[in-house]
């Protein structure tokens, strides 16, 4: 298929650009605390994803991440009523330990759902060195399977100071860093530099004028993976912060689809 | 303002140190209704957060007041109840269009009548907030008067 030449035009023209698909490697679902999200369910989900061109959510549902009674089944629920579109990341709580092993041990169970884990380490209070999380770590680094971190600046339980470490700990497992530190750009660059499985997400980045090109200027385009927290974040306003960076349609592909797909080992 | 086609206000009462409500403002405001001049105010960068501008609306209940930078989420918590209230109060686009159905739900209940379009540029991209409005799942109609037609009638409608 002969490829769409200038992206931002198509993506302006149309919306979405089929020989450009998308990847979001860090979505949601699901109520939360506090506030009030327009679009809640897997169904609502699998329609904007459809119409905004994007091929593969990979996502944490919040019960999974925040409701251990409820847990993972929402992620295998979601993902079996919609397999064509979401894929899921096994939520670790590590104040559950018992969870986390068993959630670990029936993972395989659950290859048609999972892609790999997420930590949300800020909203547990626990830092992702913590051994109670090791067992998913352990599952990870073995397999070479992505793990998805909410990173931030300054943080004692995911700044980059504390990725530093896991990084070094485990070196085969693909990190992909949920915000890319947020704020702590330097630092989240210098990780990519000194670990090649430590890779940058977007979400709550690339809506920074500058951020992005300052990334790219410093490692290229090929360990930025493309996120919007969806339902967070909306896919378009993405897509267009993305074109208006002014990155070449080659560097915008490798972060809207390709780096994506040789994590996942997806057949393009 | 007319000689030199200024055409709103914008305050930042919390920056600059002083109150913007009727004891300290009462005249100029009541003139500011009275002409329909919008009065522009960032829930970002004025200061005060919601209560103030609870507080300043409920003194000049007709202030024409495009509200700004209103915040993710939890914002329609704050805007809903004004919309439902105020007859001229407006909000800037640039953080509905950030969040996931932002636009299509308060269009859905309120009409697109009392939404601006607004980037926040240079801070962010105008390409964000333009792409999310062209394709946000609304009328055309509704995306003409966001991006233009609503913010053309408020500037014809001010007596300068």
């Amino acid at each position: 298929m002969k490829k769409t030449k200038d992206l931002k035009k198509a993506f302006f023209a149309h919306g979405r650009v089929p020989d450009c698909p998308v990847y979001d490697m860090h979505g949601h679902m699901g109520p939360f605390f506090g506030l009030h999200i327009n679009r809640e369910t897997a169904a609502q989900a699998d329609a904007v994803l459809k119409r905004a061109g994007v091929r593969l959510l990979a996502f944490c549902h919040h019960a999974a991440l925040l409701a251990p009674d409820i847990g993972n089944a929402a992620n295998i629920k979601a993902v079996r009523a919609f397999p064509e579109r979401l894929r899921a990341y096994c939520g670790i709580n590590p104040n559950y330990p018992d969870q986390v092993k068993k959630d670990v041990a029936t993972f395989d169970r659950y290859a048609d759902v999972y892609v790999g884990f997420k930590f949300l380490a800020d909203y547990h209070g626990v830092p992702i060195t913590d051994p109670r999380g090791e067992p998913a770590w352990e599952l990870a680094n073995a397999r070479a399977l992505p793990v998805l971190l909410h990173t931030w600046e300054n943080s004692s339980c995911d700044g980059p100071a504390v990725v530093r470490k896991v990084a070094e700990r485990y070196t085969r497992a693909k990190i992909l860093l949920g915000h890319s530190c947020h704020g702590a750009w330097d630092e989240a660059i210098q990780l990519v530099k000194d670990f090649p499985n430590v890779y940058l997400e977007l979400c709550a980045v690339v809506d920074i004028r500058g951020c992005l090109e300052r990334f790219v200027s410093a490692l290229g385009s090929e360990r930025i993976v493309f996120g919007t927290d969806y339902p967070w974040f909306n896919h378009y306003y993405y897509f267009g912060a993305m074109l208006g960076t002014g990155l070449s349609d080659d560097d915008c592909r490798n972060i809207f689809y390709r780096n994506a797909e040789k994590i996942l080992g997806v057949n393009a | 303002m007319q000689r030199d086609r200024i055409v709103a206000l914008r305050a930042f009462p919390a920056h600059h140190n002083y109150l913007l409500n009727r004891v300290v403002f009462g005249k100029f405001l009541d003139e500011v209704t009275e002409r329909r001049i919008p009065l522009l105010i960032s829930l970002e960068k004025a200061g005060g957060g919601w209560s103030a501008i609870y507080e300043l609306l409920a003194e000049f209940p007709n202030l024409t007041c495009v509200l700004c930078d209103i915040g993710d989420w939890n914002s329609d918590r704050y805007t809903w109840p004004l919309l439902e209230t105020y007859p001229n109060v407006f909000l800037e686009t640039n953080l509905l269009t950030r969040e996931d159905g932002g636009i299509e739900e308060t269009v859905a209940r309120y009409g697109a009548g009392h939404l601006l379009f607004g980037s926040n540029f240079p801070e962010r991209y105008l390409e964000a907030a333009a792409l999310a409005i062209l394709q946000a799942d609304i009328p055309a109609a509704d995306k003409k008067k966001i991006a233009s037609a609503n913010l053309e009638s408020l500037i014809q409608g001010a007596q300068l």
